[in-house]
């Protein structure tokens, strides 16, 4: 739970359901590393420290995660990964406007929604994936973690994305390599130290750093073809 | 002529001036970074005429990026623990940790670290604050409870020492 207080800070809490899914009780401040859930991958859930909360919300220009401007976009976007069809009762920025509870909303995103400038469909949906998973700690607007990926964006705004990815050098070496590989190594999907942290589920490598067990497949695929696609001399200036 | 009375206070306000505090926390963070151990590990260690002694030539900029290792040796009974002769570089059952570069370099040291990465990395337990476990033999559990003045002291001394260009490999795991 994460609950803005009345002096402006904000309060974060995990809460355990009991068996009966009837009450909730406050976990420990911190977590519960391998709380038993059979549906969990490998039987073990890991109830995440209030730190490790903070770890991701606080990246953020603002902690409440998942509600740019981009991912309340009236126009969805088709090829997203675990796209689901809109369902009823869920908001978007027209919702927001019509309810009051969003003022001031430029008439430029109302009559023309947010929407990735991407030159292909794959890369506006690989955009899309990288902003909402991963821009609130790699971004230029919050508190980032300093290294020189952005893959937070503005709609219709993707140059210094694609700059930090296209061909950067990472910081990141693999174990036993001495030299520095590419982000994003066009044409090259296993060259691409992008392509490597998302897989892999090692703690010391993986990507996100926490909150996950299992490597997302279907993003690993699009972001797979949308860099085996890229033309190896693209580089974004 | 001022009279004695002005003279103490603007003494008092020149002591008190942003360039004064600034020098006082980095003397602080001085302070802490030495006594707290931070050479220890972070500072290679080389052979000297009266033993191991840091090599303040390569002062806190963390494990030798072109130093080759071999594979550590297995962990035999309670023997789990195994350092480099460099202190820099330590493996045990989290698989293999080496220090990292402390100096200014924007590149592989702390040099792009805001205040609140170092701050956020000490209390988490966590690399920049966010990213992957910080391993042993750091001492986070100690360290986390640092205040958050003698940390910024210690990021302030940090700042001022000078930079070395070393990139610190990133932890092996544990052998399979």
């Amino acid at each position: 739970m994460v609950e803005r207080l009345g002096d402006g800070s904000w309060r974060f809490a995990a809460y355990v359901w009991n068996e009966a899914g009837t009450e909730a009780k406050l976990a420990p401040e911190g977590g519960v590393p391998a709380l038993p859930v059979s549906s969990a991958p490998r039987g073990r859930y890991a109830v995440p420290a209030e730190l490790d909360c903070r770890a991701c919300h606080e990246g953020a220009a603002v902690p409440v995660l998942g509600v740019s401007a981009l991912q309340l976009s009236p126009e969805r976007d088709p090829l997203a990964p675990h796209a689901e069809p809109r369902k009823a009762g869920e908001v978007d920025l027209l919702d927001l406007v019509e309810r009051g509870l969003l003022r001031n909303l430029p008439r430029e995103a109302l009559e023309n929604p947010p929407r990735i400038a991407a030159a292909t469909p794959a890369e506006r949906a690989a955009l899309g994936y990288l902003h909402g998973n991963c821009g609130h700690c790699h971004n230029d607007n919050g508190s980032p973690v300093p290294v020189d990926l952005v893959l937070w964006q503005k709609a219709r705004e993707n140059a210094k994305v694609l700059r930090s990815l296209l061909g950067a050098r990472s910081r990141y070496r693999a174990p036993g390599a001495h030299a520095a590989s590419a982000v994003v190594e066009p044409g090259r999907p296993e060259a691409s130290v992008l392509m490597a942290r998302m897989r892999s589920r090692n703690p010391q490598t993986q990507m996100p750093p926490l909150g996950t067990a299992e490597p997302d497949n279907e993003a690993l695929a699009l972001i797979e073809r949308w860099i085996r696609t890229q033309p190896q001399t693209r580089k974004e200036h | 002529m001022k009279k004695p009375g002005m003279v103490v206070l603007a003494l008092a306000a020149l002591l008190q001036s942003p360039l004064a505090m600034s020098g006082d926390v980095v003397a602080r963070g001085k302070y802490l970074v030495t006594t707290s151990g931070c050479h220890d590990c972070h500072t290679p260690w080389k052979m000297g005429a009266a033993g191991p002694e840091p090599d303040m030539t390569r002062m806190l900029s963390g494990h030798p990026e072109k130093m080759d290792l071999p594979a550590p040796p297995s962990p035999v009974g309670p023997w789990i623990m195994t350092a480099a002769a460099t202190n820099t570089a330590w493996s045990g059952p989290w698989g293999v940790s080496f220090t990292a570069n402390l100096t200014p370099d924007p590149e592989t040291g702390l040099g792009k670290w805001t205040l609140r990465n170092f701050r956020d990395t000490i209390r988490t337990g966590r690399h920049m604050g966010r990213g992957r476990p910080v391993l042993p033999p750091m001492p986070i559990p100690a360290y986390k409870h640092f205040s958050d003045e003698d940390l910024e002291a210690i990021y302030a001394y940090l700042r001022t020492i000078p930079s070395v260009r070393n990139r610190v490999p990133e932890p092996l795991p544990p052998a399979q």
